[in-house]
């Protein structure tokens, strides 16, 4: 179990090695095909199947289960509606999941704005709502040192600014045009240094920015949420038993990702659109899939 | 794969990643400008919405005039500020 929040928290990682770091979210949109009010309870959901109070309970039991898990979070409209309605055992237990890195919140705003209509002011104000809220209910451990704008229809420099200006150390983006970013991939120019203003001065408006490999989904043939339908991993004693096709599927995406990335570090996007209702599902795959990919270092390497 | 792989997967968070970029001590490419117009696609801009739904728009840069104004008159006020004919508010 981690030591500490914030970077210290971080899990182990192996230096010869390709890493790739899953990241389980959730993307919850503050009112889109149904209102703010349906989404958190799971009203209408013949019109989007979404009840963001069941995705918080249950991604909270997960993370108690099994220490190694991690999640991050990122709607603070949400989670200060679900906030309200817990004990303070259950908000004991989310303190400490945040106090040991378990449970990360990214962003942080009220909502993850939109980044072409908004004003500046008004994109302080939320983002000040937001952080007020996690710093007062969750401790100083809670506000994110990370900007998540994996859905904003294109970024603008002003956004980015104001997030180097509020001490954000990484900014991460899922949109941007298609062209760019196919360029991007050819030259690993994917994660640069945005400098965010023309008026004030390097470094302090300078934003290490990274552009997500799938916009925000997980890679094909590997979502495991209830809203999905790939195959689970079977690992037992079965005709449907697909460890060996799984792995190597993933081995494969993983290399090849990484061709477009500089480091030996990729990340892949574990959630989509109000996933982990049901969060076992993607956390007992997630689980497997660690253990019989890990498992292959074993069989000899360099 | 048979041969033993390179590839060691874990649960992480992007924080944890952004560390271990840090970590590699590596130059990034500078950015100066932004990332508009974003397009998924030929033929499939999406710049429609920068003028959609203009009154909701509109409404929403005036209730913020709004709110920057009752924010200056309640810091003026002070505790006075919370006592309305409906009762206290509480704004903090």
């Amino acid at each position: 179990v981690a030591a500490g929040c914030g970077y210290k928290s971080c899990p182990p990682t192996r230096p010869d090695l390709l890493n790739v770091h899953l990241v389980p979210h959730t993307h919850d949109d503050v009112g889109w095909l149904k209102t703010v009010e349906q989404y958190f309870y799971g009203v209408r959901n013949e019109v989007q199947h979404a009840g963001v109070q069941y995705i918080l309970d249950s991604v909270v039991a997960q993370l108690v289960a099994e220490p190694t898990r991690r999640f991050i979070y990122a709607e603070v409209a949400f989670l200060a509606r679900w906030w309200q309605l817990q004990d303070e055992a259950t908000r004991d237990t989310v303190r400490q999941l945040v106090e040991q890195g378990r449970l990360e919140l990214v962003g942080g705003g009220w909502s993850m704005a939109d980044e072409a209509v908004t004003h500046y002011s008004a994109g302080l104000e939320q983002l000040g709502l937001g952080r007020g809220f996690l710093r007062r209910a969750l401790g100083p451990c809670a506000p994110p040192r990370l900007a998540w704008q994996i859905d904003p229809f294109g970024h603008s420099r002003q956004s980015a600014a104001t997030f180097a200006q509020m001490g954000y150390d990484g900014l991460f983006l899922g949109r941007v045009d298609h062209q760019d970013k196919a360029q991007r991939e050819q030259r690993r120019e994917l994660e640069l240094l945005w400098r965010t203003s023309g008026s004030l001065r390097s470094p302090g408006s300078d934003l290490f920015t990274g552009i997500l490999p799938n916009v925000y989904n997980p890679p094909t043939g590997f979502c495991w949420d209830q809203l999905c339908s790939d195959p689970p991993v079977v690992d037992g004693d079965s005709e449907e038993n697909n460890v060996a096709s799984i792995v190597s599927t993933f081995l494969d995406i993983a290399t090849k990702q990484a061709e477009h990335y500089r480091t030996n570090h990729i990340i892949m996007t574990m959630g989509s659109d109000f996933h982990y209702e049901n969060a076992n599902l993607w956390f007992k795959n997630m689980d497997k899939l660690i253990a019989h990919v890990n498992a292959q270092q074993a069989n000899g390497s360099r | 794969q048979a041969n033993g792989s390179r590839v060691h997967v874990l649960y992480s968070t992007p924080s944890c990643y952004l560390w271990e970029l840090h970590q590699a001590n590596l130059s990034w490419s500078l950015k100066m400008d932004d990332f508009f117009p974003y397009s998924d696609g030929p033929h499939q801009f999406w710049t429609g919405f920068f003028t959609s739904r203009p009154a909701l728009k509109r409404y929403e840069r005036l209730s913020n005039n709004f709110l920057q104004i009752c924010s200056q008159l309640e810091a003026l006020a002070g505790p006075a500020a919370r006592d309305g004919p409906y009762g206290p508010g509480d704004s903090s």
